[in-house]
């Protein structure tokens, strides 16, 4: 984290009314640094306190607007994909950089992409690819974001992939299965931050993304139950077929539906090693959950588990207040940590049954089994505690005998198998053929 | 301060407070040390039942507004986890630096002490019981008396009599849950079934006032007992602790942690710091009367002689439980309002046991929430819920005290202040819960009460709450041991009266015979006290 006496104290950003720029303007007002804003509409761009001006490529910005700047962050990029045009964005970066005087190079970062390199399918890879290689040569620094996503959605890709997992009724896996490594904006900040304020040696590039990649249609899926309590189906779908399917469409005078050149992008991205990048600035990207759900500790993905616990322990629609309390318990006991229960369990609580501490026809490793009997014990106790759900624990009235008489009959009847079940698997287990499930979401970590 | 203090005191628990009375009222300036925390009362006029089913606050009560029900290092009675009671254990282990291996310690720095927070069970040790003290029942029997007069006990003189001592006046007995009255009922038609097993059953002496109205502090059978009672009707120290604060040679200094004492000529200095901001404080006195709990006044006695990295042995009953169930009551309603600790007792023959008996308590199970039986139930969460939801109302709790012979534990005090102990079994405490694991399961069967099954699991020890014979008394005391007296070997003027005076630790509930010892040690001391005067 920058200190007071840290050496940037202004810094210019180009794009700062992008999706990255914006996010990126607002989290450094918030820690105390100005900004020189350099933006296509100043009219559009309104933060107080914020010096603003109209850049353009095409134009070569004024030096007077980088009085007594200390850096200069270049996220300014043509965005659409196919028209770009390479040699205006490589003569835009230059001009920039040539602001800077001799010894301060290193203080220009250039926001690139992962997918940069020199024989990328797509132009747009190959554009970036030239401009970082300019950039390295005189000295300044280049950043490979993943995918970002978090805050406001406003444009940029995660924006788009908003509305897919918003809108579409069946979403896409993809076949062979593009993987991505997300990076939330304020990670992704936080690291644009520490590279300016002399974080560890200066590298000349950082890759910022997640470590472990995860599935695109992971991702997708992620983002329509955390965002939009969606739970879509799942189509799969073979890259060629949609290729196809874009391709005619293409040829039809509508606007582009699917950009099939993005698509190609998306398939021949590499993973990137960030492990160096992210211990050399000190950044550990939080994971997608906590991310999505914008709240710290990720309490809305608690309250969410929460609900499911209560429900399943309880047998009854759970008062929403109630998982208030869950988390309350959770927050004091378990420092918020959460199970990292899957969706399917989320969503169907009665599936919990699945991984019940007692005869699991899903046997959990044994730290994720404890700390479930822990979860589903505190579940128990809230929910007694309360005049909705203590019925559920203690018959209070005689009348209601028949039916709690019938409730022991018929869920002995049906926990029958699934003990049997249950029995066999441990067998199996024991005798090592599969391995117990850890509880933990390879895409939120 | 009073200027000349005869008798410094610490701790205002049932020992501290016992001992104080013959002293106070003997004319002798007492001076009572204790750190004092304070705890609420929950407000009168309410009953369990109508609590969980109207109260929409029911959860600061059940759960704790900082959900303190829930911490899991805590004893996994429910009792030392109501929210209620947290300032009865609060602060024990960090203020005496206590570390355990396998070995379950709780303390209290309460006014009031640990009686904040007990099962008012009261009996009294016999001949047998007292075989290895070097006092006989005559030597106690006074005082036992004198006690009894001022907690009112109730009860009942039925088959248990004997057990529990029957030479003090009793009240009524309290009004009895329906499940413990049909199991009573069941034993009193054919007694023999069970005493042919070496089985006595009968009702459970208690330290509660059972006659009278809310005002005058009467049982006013509300189920609420394990979060506190409203009423002062369950015996406290605290009560006495009042009675006591209104004799003008009588002064009560809370806020105050001893720490040690030095002996120095013919009077006694006591170390201490305020628990405010820790600024040290001496007191002298000619006498120091140590009340401070088994654990805590081991430690100082320990500390103060000098005696680190020496073992002393630590006495405590293990501990099982059970669920026995009445089928003719399943599915019932469950009756919750009635007083929800030990209703009824029994003694059960054990013949590996020194003191040849096990003790046990039965107390009602509604009283209890179903959250506590659910997780023992090795079934599925909701088919658990439904079960215990089906099984509660017929269901009675039971424990089972065992002689503390089973166990060996031992306490410490390391250089650098810490208190060590470690608990471990005899090998042999396994079979012996198993013969009366079917001595009991019988037994109940031919009275056609089923014994629910994973009962009678070994608990950690310690778990009883029932410490004592730190510092025991005996004929020939060595070091860190005590004159009959109750006097410390060695140390002239400083005697010890709370449970670590105990010789031996039977089955049965001991408060009462810590509080008659402590009344005991305290009259001898005024007599000597006068008898010294005479003299000079």
């Amino acid at each position: 984290m920058l200190d007071a006496n840290s050496t940037v104290k202004k810094i210019a950003v180009t794009g700062a009314n992008g999706y990255v720029g914006r996010h990126f303007v607002d989290f450094l007002l918030f820690r105390g640094i100005s900004v020189v804003a350099l933006v296509r509409d100043p009219k559009q761009f309104q933060i107080q306190g914020v010096e603003s001006h109209l850049y353009s490529m095409e134009v070569a910005p004024h030096t007077d607007w980088f009085k007594e700047v200390d850096a200069i962050v270049h996220l300014a990029a043509i965005a659409s994909n196919t028209c770009v045009d390479g040699q205006l964005e490589y003569n835009a970066c230059r001009q920039l950089l040539d602001i800077l005087p001799f010894d301060k190079k290193n203080n220009f970062l250039f926001v690139s992409s992962q997918s940069a390199a020199e024989f990328a399918p797509t132009k747009y890879g190959r554009t970036k690819w030239n401009i970082e290689q300019m950039v390295s040569s005189q000295g300044g620094v280049i950043v490979r974001p993943g995918l970002v996503y978090g805050g406001h959605n406003y444009g940029a890709l995660f924006a788009l992939l908003c509305s897919l997992a918003k809108g579409l009724p069946v979403l896409p896996a993809l076949i062979p299965s593009p993987r991505v490594q997300p990076i939330h904006i304020d990670d992704l900040s936080l690291a644009l931050l520490n590279i300016l304020s002399g974080f560890g040696h200066r590298s000349n590039i950082y890759n910022i993304a997640s470590s472990t990649s995860l599935r695109f249609s992971d991702f997708l899926k992620t983002i329509a139950w955390y965002r939009y309590r969606r739970l879509p189906f799942i189509l799969i779908t073979p890259v060629f077929l949609l290729s196809f399917f874009s391709r005619i469409v293409n040829l039809l005078p509508f606007p582009k539906l699917v950009d099939s050149e993005r698509i190609d992008g998306l398939l021949a991205l590499k993973e990137m090693d960030t492990f160096d990048s992210l211990a050399l600035l000190d950044v550990q990207p939080r994971g997608l959950v906590d991310g999505l759900c914008n709240k710290p500790n990720s309490r809305r993905a608690l309250l969410e588990e929460g609900l499911a616990l209560l429900s399943y322990v309880s047998g009854k629609k759970v008062p929403p207040f109630l998982a208030r309390r869950y988390v309350g318990a959770i927050a004091k006991w378990k420092s918020s940590r959460r199970l990292r229960l899957p969706f399917l369990l989320l969503r169907f609580p009665f599936l919990i049954r699945m991984v019940d501490p007692r005869f699991p026809i899903l046997p959990l490793d044994q730290e994720s089994r404890s700390r479930l009997v822990w979860c589903l014990d505190a579940a128990n106790f809230v929910a007694e505690s309360t005049v909705e759900l203590s019925g559920q624990y203690t018959l209070f009235k005689a009348s209601s005998a028949i039916r709690a008489l019938t409730d022991v009959v018929f869920k002995s009847l049906k926990e029958l198998p699934l003990i049997l079940i249950s029995m066999s698997v441990s067998l199996i287990v024991k005798c090592g053929f599969i391995s117990p499930v850890v509880l933990k979401n390879a895409f939120d970590d | 301060m009073p200027s000349m203090i005869d008798v410094i005191i610490v701790g205002s628990g049932p020992a501290g407070v016992s001992a104080a009375f013959p002293l106070v009222e003997a004319g002798l300036k007492v001076l009572m040390l204790d750190v004092g925390e304070k705890g609420v009362l929950i407000p009168k006029g309410l009953n369990l039942s109508d609590v969980r089913q109207k109260s929409n606050d029911q959860w600061r009560f059940f759960l704790g507004k900082n959900f303190s029900a829930l911490d899991d290092k805590k004893p996994s009675s429910p009792k030392c986890r109501a929210p209620n009671n947290e300032f009865v254990f609060e602060g024990f282990h960090e203020r005496y630096a206590v570390e355990t291996e396998n070995f379950n310690a709780v303390g209290s720095l309460a006014s009031g002490g640990l009686s904040n927070a007990w099962g008012a069970g009261v009996s009294c040790f016999d001949d047998n019981d007292l075989k290895d003290f070097p006092i006989s029942t005559q030597d106690i029997q006074a005082s036992y008396k004198s006690v009894a007069e001022r907690m009112s006990i109730s009860g009942e003189a039925d088959d248990m009599a004997d057990f529990h001592g029957d030479f003090y006046s009793l009240l009524p007995p309290l009004k009895l849950e329906t499940n413990a009255d049909l199991l009573l009922k069941r034993y009193k038609r054919r007694p023999k079934v069970a005493n042919s097993r070496g089985i006595v059953f009968g009702r459970t002496r208690h330290a509660v006032k059972s006659t009278g109205n809310a005002q005058n502090g009467a049982c006013q059978s509300c189920g609420l007992c394990l979060w506190g009672c409203a009423y002062g009707s369950i015996y406290s120290a605290q009560h006495d602790l009042d009675r006591l604060k209104r004799f003008d040679n009588f002064t009560y200094q809370d806020e105050t942690y001893v720490e040690r004492f030095v002996k120095t000529g013919n009077t006694i200095k006591v170390n201490a710091r305020s628990t405010l901001d820790d600024r040290p404080l001496s007191f002298h006195a000619a006498k120091l009367v140590m009340a401070a709990g088994t654990l805590a006044s081991a430690k100082i006695v320990l500390t103060s002689l000098g005696m680190t990295n020496h073992e002393i042995r630590v006495l405590s009953t293990p501990i099982v439980a059970f669920a026995i169930s009445m089928p003719e009551r399943v599915g019932r309603t469950v009756n919750s309002d009635f007083f929800s600790m030990g209703q009824l007792s029994f003694r059960v023959d054990d013949a590996s046991a020194k003191e040849g008996y096990a003790f046990g308590s039965i107390m009602p199970a509604g009283s209890i929430l179903s959250n506590e039986y659910i997780k023992h139930v090795p079934l599925s969460y909701p088919l658990s819920r439904s079960l215990i939801r089906f099984l509660q109302p017929s269901m009675l709790l039971a424990n089972c005290f065992l002689s503390s012979d089973y166990g060996n534990h031992y306490m410490q005090v390391t250089k650098s202040g810490e208190v060590k102990i470690r608990g471990t079994y005899r090998s042999n405490i396994g079979s012996v819960i198993a013969e009366l694991r079917s001595k009991l399961v019988a037994t109940f069967a031919l009275y056609g009460i089923a014994v629910l099954p994973g009962g009678f699991q070994v608990t950690m020890p310690g778990e009883d709450i029932h410490y004592a014979g730190t510092l025991p008394m005996k004929d020939y005391p060595g070091a860190a041991e005590l004159y009959k007296s109750g006097e410390l070997a060695g140390v002239e003027g400083v005697y010890v009266v709370d449970g670590a005076a105990l010789s031996t630790l039977p089955p049965k509930s001991h408060t009462f015979t810590i509080m008659a010892n402590a009344n005991r040690i305290a009259a001898q001391l005024v007599v000597d006290h006068i008898e010294g005067k005479a003299i000079s």
